[in-house]
């Protein structure tokens, strides 16, 4: 079972197995001889009990034996003599519990014994008294208890009995997977009947947890115990219902959209040729069915109509957290336009666990600007350099003449309040209690991330946080990542999402990082805000849903190896890259649905240096799962040779809009690649800080 | 069966033996199995009208009869070729009944060892020694189905001695589970540490530590008392008080300690919560 060594065989083992091969070889063609021809005698059907007495793996012989019976009940029909039909599946569950007292990890046998018992002609009283046997020999052997979870509601086995025998499993030892695992099984089910005492998550999962403590305190070096805990905490913190966290224009905003003037606050204008925009939705969780008729967007008493709504996911599925449609102001009067978007009016909107998002709204202004004769020439005709001198520090206070714009009303302000019920919030902080508790007497390493992530569940239930935790939580994926060096890319990423809660928790640590980017060359196009987070250490980017403003960010000078959801940031136009780890183009798939972005610098990573593009790997949005249905295979063919050594480059930058690229300092940036890019990038201006002509 | 009227004995033929041995207790009747296997011939005495001397354990009313039948001062007994003195194994017997209504009521449902529970560990040398004699033949083992501990205001708490027993205790604090799991765990370390000398990894005890006083060791590991005393008593099966530093009687080192755990954990395995043998004497007899 566990934790048995191996030895050496000794030589007169090895006699016996070539013996019993030499046997089996014998039954095996004999068997096959038997199957091929259709024969069904008595004799044959022995002989295939033989084999799997003696091999429960052989697939064949359990088919072969399904097909007998379905033989042998063609004959009976005609008399239908029940007596008859019961011994022919009774000899089919003789010879299955042979075979799993030979091996009762079998996967064939525990599946044949479903499929007589699922035909409905044998009892299963005795199916329990066979698992007690199973249990007892090995208690966490996955096969019976998931032969355990089939046959319970055949014999009408209440779950509570259920749960019940899952306690006395674990109090028996509690080192036990499945007996946890068919808990959280059970609990699932009941809660969500809400059985008998089981109406009440705060009644029920409050007392899981001094369960629960009792095997991690114990003995903290079991693992098991812990993903139980896991996943009530993942219970205690869920919110079934989604919800909208955040949007592009948020609630309450005055948008300047401009043809060609001074924005009057750079937060809030958004520069636009065209005279559209994006309006983004970003969920708390995966939604679907986001479309003109779940979502109505009212402007000066006209419905606009017909809105094409975009999921932004990886995986081209119709389900995203992040979905945005492009609002069209053309020609109109220069004036302030009211817009008020109202979600889940109608239902539609639907969470991947099948829950409906509730009826919500939210306004904002559309100020459209008009369009000055012979203004200045724009960002992209000029080259944006990314140095440090060119940055400087957004002081709000000398902003005279922007009112200073609440950078609170850059995220929506839900009603978290009333849906983090004060159960949940108690729960947690009981919770963080007692690993305190535990981690003052040992060092541990599963409860300093437990801690770490119960801190954070505490600081996003209480939302307007008066006392965060980000220090205490930084600190500790610090000790982890010097603890445990094996898993330190986990803890890196966690430590870099929540170094990004901690900037974008507050306005006083997002203006720390907001920067004018003056550019003496250039026009005053409003001297932009950039967003700069470089030199911090990231390997990961998150906290999108409080990024959505962002026009110009700068992640340069940090070990990012992807740059997973930064979809969301669909006003990017410039974006900093440079200086990461970042190791082949498949891991800049989030740039293709950047429409905005014009300029792009991916210089000094990894691109091209590695023969095995572990993004694939990594990442769950491997460009091979979105090809498959935009990618025309004619196109690749026809192509020329370039395109085929460079497909992925291709793929990525066919349709960006870029006017500057920097990507010196890869090892795939040669002089043949650069001018595979000049001939598909066909509004570049800048390659490497050189001008094209 | 009273004490009172011993029923007339038969005469003893032959008359003469190799060995004499008085008393039907354990020692003794192991020396008396091993003399007749090797082809002596032995008279097996025993004073009392029951067998197995102070290994045996009685009813209620026997058992006070007994006491008080021990209690008596030293008498001899003349005989022309030696003289036996009987010293009485009791100097002092104050016999009380606080609940007698209970106690008659439950009276058939237990007996009292005379001297002390007749524990003994699975992996305990003894058990070899009764196995190899023969004398288990004549011994009945009882497996210890729970076993509890006693505090100062007279309260009983069951024994947590195992990883499951800990799971389940419901008197000890998630605190004081994870200090005695560690405990245990430190002990385990130690004794496979010394088992192969080449593996480090575990914890091991300073040799200092080993010669200073047990009980001192499980302050220095800062154990709660409530755990000192389950370790103490409970589990090493200290005879004497180990704290009262005053008596200083039969006071436990460390090492001594902790082969007393090394036995118990010997004896419970990891995971198996059947520990310790109970004694049940039934009869010892050699011709």
């Amino acid at each position: 079972m566990h934790g048995r060594p191996r030895k050496p065989s000794k030589p007169e083992d090895e006699a016996a197995s070539a013996a019993k091969a030499q046997k089996l070889r014998a039954l095996q063609s004999q068997f096959l001889h038997n199957h091929q021809n259709n024969i069904y005698t008595k004799e044959a059907v022995e002989l295939s009990a033989k084999l799997l007495e003696i091999n429960p793996e052989s697939y064949t012989a359990w088919n072969y034996r399904k097909l007998a019976v379905e033989h042998y009940l063609s004959l009976t029909h005609s008399d239908s003599n029940p007596e008859s039909l019961n011994s022919i599946f009774q000899e089919e569950l003789t010879v299955a519990e042979n075979a799993l007292r030979q091996n009762f990890k079998s996967y064939g046998a525990w599946y044949h014994r479903k499929w007589v018992l699922s035909k409905g002609h044998s009892s299963v009283n005795l199916e329990l008294r066979l698992l007690d046997k199973f249990q007892k020999a090995d208690s966490r052997n996955f096969h019976a208890w998931n032969y355990r979870r089939f046959v319970a509601p055949l014999m009408n086995r209440s779950e509570e009995d259920e749960l019940k025998y899952t306690e006395d499993m674990i109090c028996n030892n509690f080192s036990n997977y499945s007996a946890w695992h068919n808990r959280s099984v059970l609990l699932s089910n009941l809660l969500k009947k809400k059985a008998d005492g089981f109406l009440l998550k705060e009644k029920v999962l409050p007392e899981e947890y001094e369960f629960v403590h009792q095997a991690l305190f114990t003995d903290p070096d079991d693992q098991s115990g812990w993903f139980y805990h896991l996943w009530l905490l993942d219970q205690t913190v869920k919110v079934d219902s989604p919800l909208l966290v955040s949007s592009w224009p948020a609630h309450g905003y005055d948008l300047m959209l401009l043809g060609d003037s001074c924005p009057s606050s750079p937060f809030t204008s958004f520069h636009s040729d065209s005279g559209t925009f994006p309006l983004v939705l970003y969920f708390n969780q995966a939604v679907e069915g986001v479309n003109s008729s779940t979502v109505s967007v009212d402007c000066e008493l006209n419905t606009i109509k017909d809105l094409i709504w975009k999921p932004l996911s990886a995986n081209n599925s119709q389900t995203a957290q992040v979905w945005v449609t492009q609002l069209n102001f053309i020609d109109v009067e220069p004036k302030a336009y009211p817009v008020e978007v109202s979600l889940g009016h109608s239902q539609g909107i639907i969470s991947s666990s099948g829950f409906h998002y509730n009826h919500s709204r939210f306004a904002f202004r559309v100020c459209v600007q008009p369009v000055e004769n012979g203004s200045a020439k724009r960002l992209g005709g000029d080259v944006m350099l990314w140095s440090d001198e060119k940055f400087h520090i957004y002081d709000a206070h000398s902003q005279e003449s922007s009112p200073v714009i609440s950078l609170d009303q850059l995220s929506i302000q839900n009603n978290h309040e009333t849906t983090a019920s004060e159960w949940r919030t108690e729960a947690i902080a009981k919770e963080i209690d007692h690993f305190r508790e535990l981690l003052s007497l040992i060092n541990c390493k599963i409860g300093k991330l437990t801690l770490a992530r119960l801190l954070m569940a505490h600081d996003t239930m209480i939302c307007p946080s008066n006392k965060t935790h980000f220090k205490e939580v930084l600190e500790l994926y610090g000790d982890l990542m010097k603890l445990e060096p094996s898993h330190v890319q986990y803890y890196k990423d966690e430590h870099s999402l929540v170094l990004l809660q901690q900037v974008t928790s507050s306005k006083e640590s997002l203006l720390n990082h907001c920067f004018h980017y003056r550019n003496l060359t250039s026009s005053h196009i409003g001297n932009p805000i950039c967003l700069r987070l470089n030199n911090l250490s990231l390997s990961r980017v998150g906290s999108f849903d409080k990024l959505l403003w962002v026009q110009m960010l700068d992640l340069s000078h940090n070990e990012l190896q992807s740059i997973e959801g930064l979809e969301a940031m669909q006003l990017l136009s410039c974006l900093n890259l440079s200086n990461n780890v970042l190791c082949s183009f498949t891991a800049l798939e989030p740039l293709r649905s950047l429409k905005s972005l014009k300029v792009l610098n991916i210089s000094h990573n990894e691109i091209g240096a590695h023969s095995i593009d572990t993004t694939r790997y990594l990442c769950s949005s491997p460009v091979s799962h979105s090809a498959g249905s935009e990618w025309n295979p004619g196109e690749i063919i026809n192509a020329d040779t370039d395109v085929k050594s460079y497909w992925e480059a291709y793929f990525i930058l066919k349709d960006l809009n870029l006017t500057q690229l920097d990507i010196v300092g890869n090892a795939i940036s040669d002089e043949k690649f650069k001018s595979f890019l000049i001939k598909i990038l066909h509004a570049l201006k800048w390659l490497d800080g050189e001008r094209l002509h | 069966m009273t004490m009172s009227d011993p029923p007339p004995y038969p005469p003893i033929d032959p008359t003469t033996f190799d060995l004499i041995i008085i008393g039907t207790g354990l020692p003794a009747s192991l020396i008396s199995a091993a003399s007749s296997a090797t082809g002596k011939s032995i008279l097996h005495l025993d004073p009392n009208p029951f067998y197995g001397s102070h290994f045996s354990s009685l009813s209620v009313p026997d058992i006070s009869s007994f006491l008080n039948s021990h209690s008596a001062p030293p008498f001899n007994t003349h005989n022309e070729n030696f003289t036996l003195t009987t010293r009485p194994l009791f100097s002092d017997v104050e016999i009380s009944n606080f609940a007698p209504e209970i106690l008659d009521q439950h009276l058939r449902k237990f007996n009292l060892d005379l001297s002390g529970p007749r524990v003994l560990f699975c992996a305990d040398k003894s058990i070899d020694l009764m196995l190899k004699s023969g004398a288990s033949q004549y011994v009945e083992f009882k497996s210890v189905d729970t076993s509890f501990v006693g505090d100062g205001d007279g309260k009983l708490w069951s024994v947590p001695d195992s990883r499951a027993a800990i799971f389940k205790d419901k008197t000890l604090s998630l605190l004081e589970k994870n200090q005695l799991m560690r405990f245990f765990k430190l002990v385990q370390g130690h004794l496979s540490n010394n088992e192969s000398e080449e593996s480090e990894n575990g914890e091991k005890i300073s040799t200092e530590d080993m010669e200073s006083l047990f009980v001192e060791f499980l302050t220095k590991m800062k154990l709660p008392p409530k755990i000192k005393s389950i370790i103490l008593y409970a589990i090493a099966m200290a005879d004497y008080d180990q704290e009262n530093m005053e008596v200083r009687k039969g006071l436990l080192k460390t090492r001594d300690g902790i082969d007393r755990l090394a036995l118990y954990i010997a004896s419970v395995g990891r995971l198996v919560s059947v520990l310790m043998l109970m004694l049940m004497f039934l009869a010892v007899f050699s011709s």
